[in-house]
This record gives structure tokens, sequence and C-alpha cells, in this order.
């Protein structure tokens, strides 16, 4: 069980007021707040123990790399990885997809090949693909979705077919908050020899992990949408593919041996790492990852369900407010969209803003998906460990306020 | 870190949520001398803009814009004060009208380009130039001066 009040006073910003009144934060599928173990970590790392890694001889060194060492074990047992040598740093979700899309389909992706993914997508799961695809003169095809933002599956049979060699899908969508039923997808991939990348920015945070189970080739996330610091992402890889892909960046720390012609690549994964990593966050994301662990993240589903069961009930009462995505919480995450036709999301953004309450508006850098609810944007609240039942209400009431404010 | 709370309705007025429900001159002239468009990538909101001519001055505007109150209500505004106006003096209005929205106290005096403005559009510049207290809706009222300052002659 979670208590999300004594969980509160790990997190010193959530007692701050935004316009004279107490801070909401609801604006969680873009990045979470921090509690004070992670600030921490990240500021003894400097006050104690700062120093490059994986090359010195003296003691810093050796203790930096330890605890740099230490949450890639943390995050490879997160996910339930096999190994660590499976978790490669990036600085974010976007670029452990560009590493794949340099370092893996360059490589495998051939004229006339399928790459398929979804018409959810965030525009980090998407555009890389349209460039490959461009560049390989290979076929990008999307998964549609029913007007509730659930994916269509009726024609998958035609759409995944032996000649795909990717399927890169959100695990859930960042603008809508449907889960995908990415494990059955995962097996029909397997059938026609297809490999599968899940982009599990949003869902890393929010479910327990095991890509072991799902089975997938690549699970890229971010740090800082899971309490821990910006500015660190992971590309989860097989290791057997990780071994046959070439480098992403080149330069210092990935090499094995440099001669003055040529060089050779460091082992797994540190071949992919290149120049001096990002060594303060990556130890503060260690120290998020244990937060959560304590936590239990049958325990983090298990909240965000019943806030978002409340918020959705809540929610469908107000005249005028459209909700969007698919509206049950058993292929819904905690991120609520919705739309008042007669107020521009922004408007709605804020007028919440002045009651101290932070949602997202625009189109999540899903335009295509906007595209497809014939949208221009939407009103996003999106739920974590912290959120209480009284913010919801909140939420509620401050609507019901703009659309007053506004009027109908 | 508390920046003081901003009275909401002083920024959503009665005119300005008049100007964003009715926008002004929201029609496609048969035919334009100028046409110019922009996009806020940001947020998808979107503008086109078109200008018919008679002797060198604008003689009729139409706009089509699409997105927030306030990207709506500030095109609308802007197609009834550039009425009149030189195309080449359309620089320094655009000039004008941000610097009345960014400068503290700035109303429409600061629009000196134009020599005589309507109570009206006098009263609907002043009453945008408020969005300044609102510093990151700024960019939703200049969207309409984004797509004025990349005119093409038809």
């Amino acid at each position: 069980m979670i208590n999300p009040i004594l969980i509160r006073s790990d997190f010193p910003i959530l007692s701050r007021t935004v316009n004279g009144v107490p801070l909401v934060y609801f604006d969680n599928a873009a990045t979470t707040q921090k509690p004070t173990s992670v600030i921490d970590a990240l500021s003894n790392y400097y006050l104690t123990i700062n120093s490059n890694v994986h090359r010195g001889v003296h003691r810093l060194s050796m203790e930096a790399t330890e605890e740099f060492e230490k949450a890639r074990i943390s995050v490879a047992k997160f996910i339930n990885a096999k190994s660590s040598r499976s978790i490669v740093w990036t600085r974010n979700t976007t670029e452990s997809i560009n590493l794949v899309a340099h370092s893996w389909a360059k490589k495998n992706i051939s004229k006339g090949d399928k790459i398929v993914v979804s018409q959810l997508e965030h525009h980090s799961n998407l555009v890389p693909w349209q460039q490959i695809a461009m560049e390989r003169d290979a076929q990008l095809v999307i998964i549609p979705i029913s007007d509730e933002g659930v994916l269509d599956l009726s024609n998958i049979d035609v759409l995944l077919d032996s000649s795909t060699k990717l399927l890169a899908i959100t695990h859930i969508s960042n603008a809508l908050g449907t889960i995908n039923p990415v494990k059955d997808l995962i097996s029909l991939a397997r059938k026609h020899d297809a490999f599968v990348l899940v982009d599990g920015a949003q869902s890393a945070p929010h479910l327990p992990i095991d890509v072991q189970d799902l089975d997938c080739d690549f699970f890229v996330f971010s740090g800082h949408k899971m309490l821990g610091p910006t500015g660190i992402g992971v590309l989860y890889t097989k290791e057997e593919i990780l071994l046959d892909m070439d480098p992403f960046l080149t330069g210092g720390e990935m090499v094995m041996q440099v001669w003055d012609q040529k060089a050779s690549w460091n082992d797994l994964p540190m071949k992919f790492e290149a120049g001096t990593p990002n060594i303060a966050d990556v130890i503060a994301f260690g120290s998020a990852i244990s937060y959560l662990e304590n936590l239990g993240m049958d325990n983090v589903r298990k909240h965000e369900i019943d806030l978002t069961k409340y918020a959705l009930e809540a929610l469908s009462k107000i005249d005028g407010l459209n909700l969007l995505g698919p509206c049950d919480t058993n292929n819904q995450a905690g991120v609520i969209s919705f739309d008042i036709s007669s107020i521009h999301p922004h408007d709605v953004g804020t007028f919440l803003d002045q009651r101290g309450i932070a949602i997202r508006t625009g189109h999540h850098c899903s335009m295509p998906l906007m595209h497809r609810l014939n949208l221009p944007a939407t009103a996003r609240a999106s739920f974590y460990i912290y959120n209480t039942f009284e913010e919801v209400d909140k939420l509620v009431d401050s609507i019901v306020g703009a659309i007053e404010f506004f009027g109908k | 870190m508390e920046n003081e709370k901003q009275d909401l309705s002083l920024l959503y007025t009665p005119l300005i949520l008049e100007h964003s429900k009715n926008p002004r001159n929201n029609i496609v002239l048969d035919s334009a001398d100028i046409s110019c468009s922009a996009v806020n990538p940001f947020c998808g909101d979107e503008i086109s803009i078109q200008i018919q001519t008679e002797r060198d001055k604008i003689s009729s505007v139409g706009i089509e814009s699409t997105g927030c109150f306030l990207n709506i209500a500030s095109s609308s505004i802007v197609s009834q004060a550039i009425l009149g106006l030189s195309v080449p003096d359309i620089n320094e209005f655009i000039k004008q009208y941000r610097l009345m929205i960014q400068r503290q106290s700035g109303n429409s005096n600061d629009i000196v380009i134009l020599k005589y403005l309507e109570d009206d559009i006098k009263k609907s510049l002043d009453e945008i130039s408020k969005v300044r207290d609102f510093p990151i809706r700024i960019k939703c009222t200049l969207l309409v001066t984004m797509a004025l300052q990349d005119i093409k002659m038809n």
C-alpha cells in the first residue's frame, strides 16, 4: 500500500506554493519530482567522491566507478535484464532510440523491409524511423487506433508480416495513457523473425517491467520520469544483439586500443558510451531506483489505478468535458487526457496554473496522433506516487471553475 | 520563486473573450496581394493571413487562426488595427506591437504608427497587452506578428 501523505514528506518541492496556493503537480508524464534521497545522492557525489570513472587508480575514482556501476546493476535488476552488460547509459529515451536507429537499423534494415510503429508513438519513436525508412528505402507502417486511442489490431496480420524487420512500439501512450498489449505483439513479431523495440518511457516508471518475460530486443526509458535527474536515459539491448552492433559515438572511453590509423572497441557496454559519462546523474538515478523498489512497483501501479479510476469517474460527470483514451484502468495508466470543446487546452492550463495546478497542455509530442483524433491539442493530467485524492478533487473543481469562467 | 497571483479576469476580459469567440475579419478573400502564415510548433496553433491593397494601403484583411483564445483574439485585434496601413509600415507595426506587449505598462499609445485608432481597437490593444503578466502566454499573442513578418507578395 502506498501512503502518499508519508511519501510527500520526501519531496521538498511539494510543499511550495504557486500563486499563493499549494502546488498540485499533475505533470508527471513530462517529468516527476525528486525525493531528498536522489538530490542528496547527486550532491554527495560532488561533495565526497567527485572524479572520473573507469580510469583512475586513486581512491576517489575507484569509489566513483563503484557507485556508477552499482547503479547499472540496480537498473538491470529493476527491469530483470540478464546482465548489466545489456544496459547502456544515454541522455534520454530519444537518444536511446537514435542509438538503435544508427547502430542497429542502418546495418539491418534493407530496401523493402517494413518498420512497424503505431499511431500512438511519441515523436521520439517515430521520427528516427521515418529517417531510417527514407535512408534505407524501407516502408514505415503504422498500426491504426480506434477513436478511444486503443490499437486496432483487426488487420495486424497484414501490417506485421514476414517482411517486417522491426516493430518499434510504445508500451504506454504518453498522450492518452493507453497501455498497449506489447507482449502479444512481441510474440507475433517473433513468428516473423522481426526485432522489437519497446518505448518504455511511460511504463518503466509506473509498472513492473520484466524484459526477459517480454522478450523484447530493445527497451528504452528515461531516468527523470521516474524520480531520477534529467540527462540520464537507458538502452537495454539483448547482449547478443548489442555485441553485433556498431558504435554510436566514437572517441574516449569506448575504445580498447587505438593506433595511428584505426581503433578497436571496448567491451560492452562501454563500447556505446563515448566520452566522460553523466556520472553524478547516473549515481542519483540509482538512488531513484532504490526508492521505487522500496515502494514496490505493484504498489505504484495500484495507487495509480485508484487515483485514475477516481478521477475518470469525477471528470466524466463534467458537462462539456470530453475524456480521451480508453477510460478503463485495465488498459490505461495514470494519464488522463481531455478536451473541453469550448476552451482551448492552453487557456485551461493557464486557469489551472492560477490555482496552483500543473498540467500539460499541447500536442504532447504526438502530432500524428492529434491529427488522428482531429484535435489541435489536449489537456493532460498525469499522476504519480505522491498524488492524493484531494488533489484530484481540486483538479475537478478547478475545471468546473474554468468552464464557468470562460463561459459555455 | 513565488510570483504574485495574477487576476485572470484582467487578461481574459469580456472584450478579449468576445474577440476570440467572434474573431473579426475571419474570412477568406477572393484574391489577395499578400499572404503569409505561421505555426507554433510547440502547441500547434496556426494562423494564415491574406491582405489586399489599394494604392499601397491595406484595404482588406482575411485571417484564419486556430488554437487558444489568446492567439485568436490577438490576430482578430491586429486584423482591425492594420487596415489602412501601408505595406512597408507593417514591419514597424510588428515592432511596436511586440514592444507594447513586452514592456512594463505598455499600452496602445506605443503603437504610434497607427495615427488614428478607433476607441474599441484602442481598448482591445490595451487589454491584450495585459498578457505580459502571463509571460508563458506572450508567444500565443505574438504568433500573428510571426506571420506578418514573413509576408510574401503574391
